[in-house]
C-alpha cells in the first residue's frame, strides 16, 4: 500500500457513490471500494429530503466498507448546486521597501488580501485559486518570488457557496457516522479527473453534465479562468419530455438514454418512435424529430448560457483544446457531434485518467466528479490511517 | 414588427404577432386612446356593425361585420343582432386571426355589439389557434339594471370563448374620480388604463428588455389564472417613482381592500421605464409587489426601457386567480348621478368560473415543489421546448 486509503462521496441527484481509493507508487490511483445506489432525496444537487438521502449515504458507504475492507471514518465530498458560483477578486501589496526581492511573505500577504472579499453572511468560500501574479502592472507572472518590484498584486478565482445548502450535504454525511475530511466543488473535481496536462495548458471548458445541474471549469492562460454551476441538468431534459410528450418519466428516461441527440440524415423527420406500455400508461407512438427537438432546444440553451459567461469574459476564442465533457450526461448518444456543433468548438469526452482498479468505476465520464474527488483527497489527505478502530467499530455497531 | 431584436431574442422566442381588437363603441373608443398615446403600440382593428362609428375611428384597420343585417347601422342594443352580424362575416374574421399568436379583444358589455359579436369573435379567433384575452368593460351602475343584466350574460359567454377574461368593473373609476368628475372623463380613465396597461404588456414582449418577457411566460400566468384576472396600470415620477408608483398600486381602486393580490394564484408584473429607470427601482417594484403576493403563487416578471415614458415609470399588473366578481352594487355615490343597485341573485355564481381552470405546475413536473432555477427573469424548470414556443410536428 503506498498510501492510506481515501474516501471520496458524492450525494448526487440521480446517483450516490462512494469510492475508496489509494494512490500507487506509480502515482495511479487504485481503487479497491465502490459503493453505489439509485440516489433519492436529491434534487438540482441540493438534498431535499435528508432521510431519504441518509439511507442512500449509509447503503453505498457500507458496500464501500465491505468491498474495501476498511472501516471508513473520514470522507471527502463533493459539492454541487447552482449556487456555487465564482467571483475574481484581485490584491494588491506594497513591497517595502519599494524594489526590493519579493519574499513569501508578501506572496501570502498579497493572496490573503485578495481572499478577503466580502460575499455577505449567507455565503462562504469553498475555494480560492490563484490566477496569476502582477508584478508592478506585469502580467502573467506566475512565480513572482525573488522578482524586484514595488507592487505585488494576484487575481484569485473565489469560488463560494450558500452555508446553508452546503451544511446540508455535510450533515447527511455527519450523521451518517462519518468525519468530514474535506469538500470541493464538482467541476473541479472532474477537471482533475479528466483533463491532461496538454488540454489545460491549450485552454479547455470542463463541462459536466450531471442530472442535477450542469457544472463547469474553464481553463484559459494557463489558469482556472472561470467556473460555476447551472441548475439545468439532465433530469430536465427528462421532465421536459414527460412533459412535453405527455408521458411519464420512466419511458421519458428512456428515450433520453436510447435517442439522445440526432444527426439528421435522410428521412429520420418521420422515423416513428415506439413508447412502450408501463405501469397503468398505454404507451404511445412519437416522432422522432419532436424527441430530438425536446431534447435539443434544452441542450442548446443549456449549453449557451455557458458560452455567453465565455463570451462575457471574452474568453470564447482562447479555447485550444476546446470542450471536455463529462458527467453522466456525456454519454447520451451523438453528445460530443452535438455539443461541437452548438459551441463551434471541438469536443471530446472526458473519463477519469490514470485509474485502475474495479472497472465500472475507472471508465465512464459520469465517474469523473467522485474520482477527481478521490485524486484531491489524497492530495490534501495528511497520511492519517483509516484502519480499523474499536472506539469506530463500537459507535457504528451500535448504530448511527 | 418587431425591430432591434438581437440575435438572442430571435433564437429564444419567436417573434410574436398580437392584434389589439375593438369591438363596438367603447372598444373602439379604448383603440382611439391607445392609438393616440405616445410611442408604438400593436396593431389596432377596430370591428363594429355601424359605419359611421368605424369611420370615425382613428384606426387604420377597421372590420364592418353585419353591414346587410344592420345596413349598416347600429344593432341598437340588439344582442342577437350583434350576435348574428359576426357570425355571418365568419370568413373574413377567420382570415383576421391568421398567423396571429394573441389577440387582445377589448370592449363594452352591455350594447348589442360588444355582449353579442364580441364572444363569437373570441370564439373564432381561438378555433384558429390564437390566445385569446378578452377585456371586457362592464357598464356602470346608472347605465341601468336591464343593460347589467345582458353583461353578465355576455361575460359569461366571453369567459368560455376566450383565455382569459379580464374584467373592468367600471365603477371603480368613479370612486376614484373627483366631485367633478363627469361620465366622459371616468370612460376616458377607462380607456386610458386599458390602453396603457396592455401597451406596456406588447411592448414588454416585443422588445427586448432588461428582464425579457415572453409569450410563454403570459400563456403559462393564463393558464395559472384559470381564466380570470385582473388588470391594473400605474405610472410615477419623479425622484422616488418607484416608491411612488408602488403606492399607487397597492391603493388602485380595482384591488385596494380587496385580497385580489394576497389571493392570486398566478402574477404577471410588467414594468416599463424611462432610460434613466435603475435596476434598484425595478427591484423595489418587484420587491413590492412580491411581498403582497401568495409565496406560492406563480410570478411572471418583464422590465424594459421606453424612451417615451420621459422620466416616469409604468407598471401593469396581470392578476389571476381570485374570481373576481362584477360587483354591481357596494358603489360609492357617483357625482350627479343615482345608482341602481342589482338584486343579489344576478351575480355571476363562483363555480362558474372556476370551469377553466387548469392545472397550475402541469409543465413543471419533478420541478414543482423545489426551488426554481430562474435565469434573467425565465423559469428553466418550464421545458425550453415550450419556452421557445415550438410546436410539436403533426
Amino acid at each position: 500500500m503506498a498510501t492510506a486509503p481515501v474516501v471520496a462521496l458524492e450525494i448526487g441527484t440521480s446517483r450516490v457513490r462512494a469510492l475508496v481509493g489509494e494512490e500507487r507508487e506509480d502515482g495511479y490511483l487504485m481503487i479497491t471500494g465502490v459503493g453505489e445506489t439509485q440516489s433519492r432525496g436529491v434534487r438540482k444537487g441540493d438534498i431535499t429530503d435528508f432521510d431519504n438521502a441518509l439511507s442512500c449515504v449509509e447503503q453505498v458507504l457500507n458496500t464501500a466498507e465491505e468491498q474495501s475492507r476498511v472501516t471508513i471514518n473520514q470522507v471527502h465530498v463533493v459539492l454541487t448546486g447552482s449556487h456555487i458560483q465564482g467571483t475574481i477578486s484581485r490584491g494588491t501589496t506594497p513591497i517595502m521597501p519599494p524594489d526590493s526581492e519579493i519574499t513569501p511573505e508578501d506572496i501570502e500577504a498579497v493572496m490573503e488580501s485578495a481572499r478577503a472579499i466580502s460575499l455577505g453572511p449567507e455565503r462562504r468560500t469553498l475555494h480560492s485559486i490563484h490566477q496569476q501574479f502582477f508584478v508592478d502592472d506585469q502580467e502573467g507572472v506566475t512565480n513572482p518570488e525573488g522578482m524586484v518590484g514595488a507592487k505585488l498584486s494576484v487575481s484569485m478565482l473565489i469560488l463560494h457557496g450558500v452555508r446553508n445548502r452546503i451544511m446540508n450535504v455535510l450533515r447527511v454525511a455527519n450523521t451518517a457516522g462519518v468525519e468530514t475530511a474535506g469538500c470541493a466543488f464538482a467541476g473541479l473535481c472532474s477537471a482533475l479527473a479528466v483533463l491532461t496536462p496538454e488540454q489545460k495548458e491549450n485552454g479547455c471548458v470542463l463541462i459536466d453534465l450531471g442530472a442535477g445541474t450542469t457544472d463547469y471549469v474553464v481553463y484559459a492562460n494557463r489558469c482556472i479562468a472561470l467556473a460555476g454551476s447551472i441548475g439545468v441538468g439532465g433530469d430536465h431534459v427528462t421532465n421536459d419530455l414527460a412533459m412535453v410528450l405527455n408521458i411519464p418519466t420512466g419511458p421519458a428516461e428512456k428515450l433520453k438514454a436510447n435517442l439522445g441527440v440526432q444527426i439528421p440524415d435522410s428521412d429520420w423527420q418521420d422515423q416513428p418512435v415506439t413508447i412502450q406500455p408501463s405501469g397503468g400508461f398505454a404507451g404511445r407512438t412519437v416522432r422522432l424529430a419532436d424527441v430530438d427537438a425536446i431534447i435539443s432546444a434544452r441542450l442548446d440553451e443549456t449549453l449557451t448560457m455557458i458560452y455567453d459567461h465565455l463570451r462575457r469574459n471574452n474568453l470564447h476564442n482562447v479555447m485550444g483544446a476546446g470542450i471536455v465533457l463529462t458527467g453522466g450526461g456525456a454519454k447520451m448518444k451523438n453528445m460530443p457531434e452535438f455539443v461541437s456543433s452548438v459551441l463551434n468548438m471541438p469536443c471530446a469526452i472526458g473519463r477519469p485518467l490514470n485509474v485502475s482498479g474495479i472497472a465500472t468505476a475507472t471508465e465512464g465520464p459520469e465517474y469523473a466528479a467522485v474520482v477527481g474527488m478521490l485524486k484531491y483527497g489524497l492530495r490534501t489527505s495528511d497520511g492519517e490511517t483509516q484502519s480499523m478502530s474499536l472506539r469506530n467499530l463500537v459507535r457504528r455497531f451500535l448504530g448511527r | 414588427m418587431i425591430e432591434n431584436v438581437t440575435e438572442k431574442t430571435e433564437k429564444i422566442a419567436t417573434p410574436s404577432r398580437i392584434l389589439l381588437i375593438g369591438v363596438g363603441g367603447m372598444g373602439i373608443n379604448a383603440l382611439g386612446t391607445i392609438h393616440g398615446l405616445p410611442g408604438d403600440h400593436p396593431e389596432l382593428v377596430a370591428i363594429d356593425t355601424d359605419g359611421a362609428v368605424l369611420k370615425a375611428a382613428s384606426v387604420p384597420r377597421r372590420v364592418q361585420i353585419g353591414a346587410t343585417l344592420t345596413n349598416g347601422q347600429s344593432t341598437g342594443g340588439d344582442v342577437d343582432l350583434g350576435r348574428r352580424s359576426a357570425n355571418n362575416e365568419f370568413t373574413k374574421l377567420r382570415e383576421l386571426f391568421v398567423d396571429v399568436d394573441l389577440v387582445v379583444l377589448i370592449t363594452g358589455l352591455g350594447g348589442g355589439v360588444g355582449s353579442g359579436a364580441a364572444p363569437v369573435i373570441a370564439q373564432t379567433a381561438r378555433d384558429e389557434g390564437t390566445l385569446v384575452i378578452s377585456v371586457a368593460a362592464l357598464p356602470f351602475p346608472f347605465e341601468g339594471d336591464e343593460r347589467i343584466r345582458l353583461a353578465e350574460k355576455a361575460l359569461d359567454l366571453l369567459r368560455r370563448a376566450s383565455h382569459a377574461v379580464v374584467t373592468m368593473p367600471n365603477q371603480y373609476l368613479l370612486e376614484d374620480a373627483a366631485d367633478e368628475a363627469s361620465l366622459k372623463d371616468a370612460f376616458r380613465k377607462a380607456d386610458e388604463q386599458l390602453g396603457t396597461g396592455f401597451g406596456v404588456l406588447w411592448k414588454l414582449l416585443a422588445q427586448h428588455n432588461l428582464i425579457n418577457l415572453d409569450f410563454i411566460s403570459l400563456k403559462h400566468m393564463l393558464e395559472t389564472a384559470g381564466g380570470v384576472c385582473t388588470m391594473v396600470y400605474a405610472e410615477g415620477g419623479g425622484k422616488s417613482k418607484a416608491r411612488l408608483v408602488l403606492n399607487r398600486i397597492m391603493n388602485h381602486p380595482a384591488i385596494k381592500g380587496d385580497n385580489v393580490l394576497s389571493e392570486a394564484n398566478g402574477l404577471l408584473v410588467g414594468v416599463l421605464g424611462s432610460p434613466d429607470m435603475t435596476l434598484m427601482d425595478v427591484q423595489d417594484v418587484m420587491n413590492g409587489i412580491a411581498g403582497a403576493v401568495h409565496s406560492n403563487a406563480r410570478r411572471f416578471m418583464g422590465a424594459g426601457i421606453d424612451a417615451s415614458m420621459r422620466n416616469r415609470i409604468g407598471v401593469m399588473l396581470l392578476i389571476g386567480g381570485k374570481a373576481e366578481e362584477p360587483k354591481a352594487e357596494p358603489m360609492a355615490e357617483p357625482p350627479r348621478i343615482v345608482p341602481i343597485p342589482v338584486p343579489e341573485d344576478r351575480k355571476p355564481k363562483r363555480a362558474e368560473q372556476r370551469e377553466f381552470e387548469m392545472p397550475t405546475t402541469a409543465t413543471k413536473g419533478r420541478f414543482k415543489d423545489v426551488e426554481p432555477t430562474i435565469h434573467e427573469g425565465e423559469d428553466l424548470d418550464l421545458p425550453t421546448f415550450i419556452r421557445r414556443g415550438m410546436k410539436l410536428t403533426r
